[in-house]
C-alpha cells in the first residue's frame, strides 16, 4: 500500500515539475521568438532603407546626367549658334556703320553678348566642371566669387585638415557642392543674408561642412512640416542620406541659420 | 458551535487557510476591477463562487454535516468558469475555441452524471483537469505561434494559465486515485497528507491568481 502512495506522490511531484518546466519554456521560447521577429523586422527595415537610398542615388545620378546633357546642348548648339550669329552681326555692323541702323545694330550686339554670357553661365552651373577638374575647395571658391559679384553678399570660405587640391570621393564632393548651392540660394532668396560663412573641416575621417548666414532665420518646425517651403531642406536630407551623412539645422527667427553636416569619408 | 470552530481551527489550520485565503485574490481583484478584462472578470466571479462554497463547507463541517458534495459543486463551477475564460481568450482562433467549448461541455456532463452527494467525485475532477490542461496547451500554443504579445510576463492570461496548469497537473493523480487517496475509507493520516498537498497547490494557484489581478493594472500600459 505504501508503495502505491509513494508512486502517486512521486508522480504528482513529476507532474508539477513538468508543469513548471512548460510554463518556463513557453515564457522563454516566446521571448526568444519575439526577439527573432524584431531582428527580422529590423533587417527588413534596413533593407528597405538601403533600397530607398539606392533609388535616390539613381535618381540623383539621372538628374546629373540630364543636366550634363542640357549643358552640352546649350554649349555646343545654342552657344555655337549664338557665336555664329555674333560674327554675322559684326559683319552687318561694319556695313551699316554709317547709317541710321548703326545704334540698333550695336544694341542688338550687346543683347547678343549678354545672351551668350547667360548661356555660358547656365551651362557651367548645370555641370560643375571646376568641381570635377580641381576639387571641392576650388569649385566652392569659384561659386562664391560669382555670387559675390552678382549679389554683393560677403563670403568667407575656410578649410582645415586638408589641402585645397585634396580630392574627396566624387559623390561627397558633388553632394557638398549641391548643398552649398541650395543653402546659398536659400540665404539670398529667403533669408536676405548679407554675410555667409562656409567651413570645411576634415578630422578623424569625418568631413564637417558648416554653412552660416546672418539672414532673418525661420521657424524650422513650420518649414519642415510645410510641403512647399520645406522642399529644399528635405532635398538636402535626401542627398545626405545617399552618402550616409547627417545634418542639423540651427535657426530661429531673426537669428540667422547654421547648417552643420557631417559625412564619414571611410 | 463557536467552541467547535476554534477546536477545528486548531486541529486543521491549513484547511481554514485554504478555504479563506481565496478572499485575498477576490480583494485584489475588486481593487483592480477597472483594469481586468472581461475574461479575467469571469475568474474573479468564480473565486467569489468558490468563497461562498468554502463558507458553506466550513458551516456544514461545524454542524457535523457531510460537506463532501460541495467539492463536486465547486468542480462544476470550475469547468464552467474556466471553459468560458478559455473560450473568450481563444475566440480569435475559431477551431481552438470550438474544441474548448466541446470539451468543457463533455466535462460538465461527466460532472453532472458522476455527481456524488457523499464523496468527492475524483473522476469529475480528473476530467476537468485534463480539459483544462488541454486548454492551457492550446492557449500557450496560441501565444507562441502568433507572437502578438509583447511581454508575456505582463500578460494576465499567461499567469492564469500557469495557475490552472499547476493546480490541475498537481492534483490530477491524487484525484485519479481518489479511491485510495481521498476516500472515506482511506487511512486518516494518508488522507490528510494528500489533502495537504492539494491545499498547498491550491494556495500556490491562488497566489498566482492574486498576482495576475495585481498585474492587470500594468498590462494595458505595456
Amino acid at each position: 500500500m505504501n508503495f502505491q502512495y509513494e508512486l502517486i506522490f512521486v508522480g504528482t511531484a513529476l507532474f508539477l515539475i513538468m508543469a513548471i518546466g512548460l510554463i518556463s519554456f513557453v515564457a522563454y521560447y516566446q521571448q526568444k521568438q519575439l526577439k527573432q521577429k524584431y531582428l527580422q523586422q529590423q533587417q527588413i527595415q534596413e533593407l528597405q532603407a538601403e533600397m530607398q537610398r539606392q533609388l535616390l542615388e539613381t535618381a540623383l545620378q539621372a538628374q546629373e546626367v540630364e543636366q550634363r546633357r542640357i549643358a552640352k546642348d546649350l554649349h555646343d548648339e545654342v552657344g555655337a549658334m549664338l557665336s555664329a550669329t555674333k560674327m554675322s552681326l559684326n559683319q552687318l555692323i561694319k556695313k551699316v556703320a554709317d547709317t541710321d541702323l548703326n545704334p540698333i545694330a550695336l544694341q542688338t550686339k550687346e543683347m547678343l553678348e549678354e545672351s551668350i554670357g547667360h548661356v555660358r553661365r547656365i551651362s557651367k552651373e548645370l555641370v560643375p566642371s571646376t568641381l570635377e577638374n580641381f576639387g571641392l575647395v576650388t569649385a566652392l571658391d569659384e561659386f562664391i566669387q560669382k555670387i559675390h559679384v552678382a549679389s554683393g553678399v560677403e563670403f568667407f570660405l575656410n578649410y582645415e585638415g586638408f589641402e585645397s587640391n585634396y580630392r574627396f570621393d566624387k559623390k561627397i564632393e558633388l553632394t557638398i557642392f549641391r548643398i552649398a548651392q541650395e543653402l546659398t540660394n536659400n540665404a539670398l532668396k529667403h533669408a536676405e543674408a548679407t554675410e555667409i560663412v562656409l567651413i570645411l573641416l576634415l578630422k578623424e575621417q569625418k568631413l564637417n561642412f558648416i554653412f552660416k548666414d546672418n539672414g532673418k532665420g525661420f521657424d524650422l518646425e513650420k518649414v519642415m512640416n510645410s510641403p512647399k517651403s520645406g522642399l529644399g531642406l528635405r532635398n538636402i536630407a535626401s542627398r545626405l542620406s545617399v552618402i550616409n551623412g547627417t545634418h542639423q539645422f540651427k535657426t530661429a527667427i531673426g537669428q540667422g541659420t547654421t547648417t552643420e553636416i557631417e559625412i564619414s569619408i571611410n | 458551535m463557536l467552541d467547535r470552530f476554534f477546536y477545528l481551527l486548531q486541529k486543521y489550520p491549513l484547511d481554514f487557510v485554504t478555504d479563506l485565503i481565496v478572499i485575498v485574490p477576490i480583494l485584489v481583484g475588486i481593487i483592480n476591477l477597472k483594469y481586468l478584462t472581461n475574461s479575467v472578470k469571469i475568474i474573479l466571479t468564480y473565486l467569489i463562487f468558490t468563497l461562498i462554497i468554502n463558507i458553506i463547507t466550513i458551516y456544514l463541517g461545524l454542524v457535523k454535516e457531510n460537506n463532501m458534495f460541495l467539492f463536486n459543486v465547486k468542480d462544476i463551477g470550475e469547468i464552467i468558469a474556466w471553459g468560458i475564460f478559455y473560450f473568450l481568450i481563444l475566440k480569435t482562433s475559431n477551431f481552438k475555441s470550438k474544441i474548448i467549448i466541446l470539451l468543457a461541455i463533455i466535462s460538465l456532463l461527466i460532472n453532472i452524471l458522476l455527481f456524488n452527494n457523499k464523496e468527492i467525485s475524483g473522476y469529475s475532477h480528473v476530467t476537468n483537469s485534463i480539459v483544462l490542461i488541454i486548454a492551457v496547451f492550446l492557449h500557450y500554443h496560441e501565444i507562441v505561434s502568433q507572437l502578438k504579445i509583447e511581454n508575456i510576463l505582463f500578460h494576465s492570461p499567461f499567469w492564469l494559465s500557469a495557475s490552472i496548469l499547476l493546480s490541475s497537473s498537481g492534483t490530477i493523480l491524487i484525484y485519479l486515485f481518489s479511491s485510495i487517496t481521498l476516500s472515506t475509507t482511506t487511512p486518516y493520516k494518508i488522507f490528510d497528507n494528500f489533502l495537504i498537498i492539494t491545499q498547498i497547490i491550491s494556495i500556490i494557484s491562488l497566489f498566482l491568481i492574486t498576482f495576475t489581478f495585481w498585474l492587470s493594472r500594468f498590462e494595458n500600459k505595456k
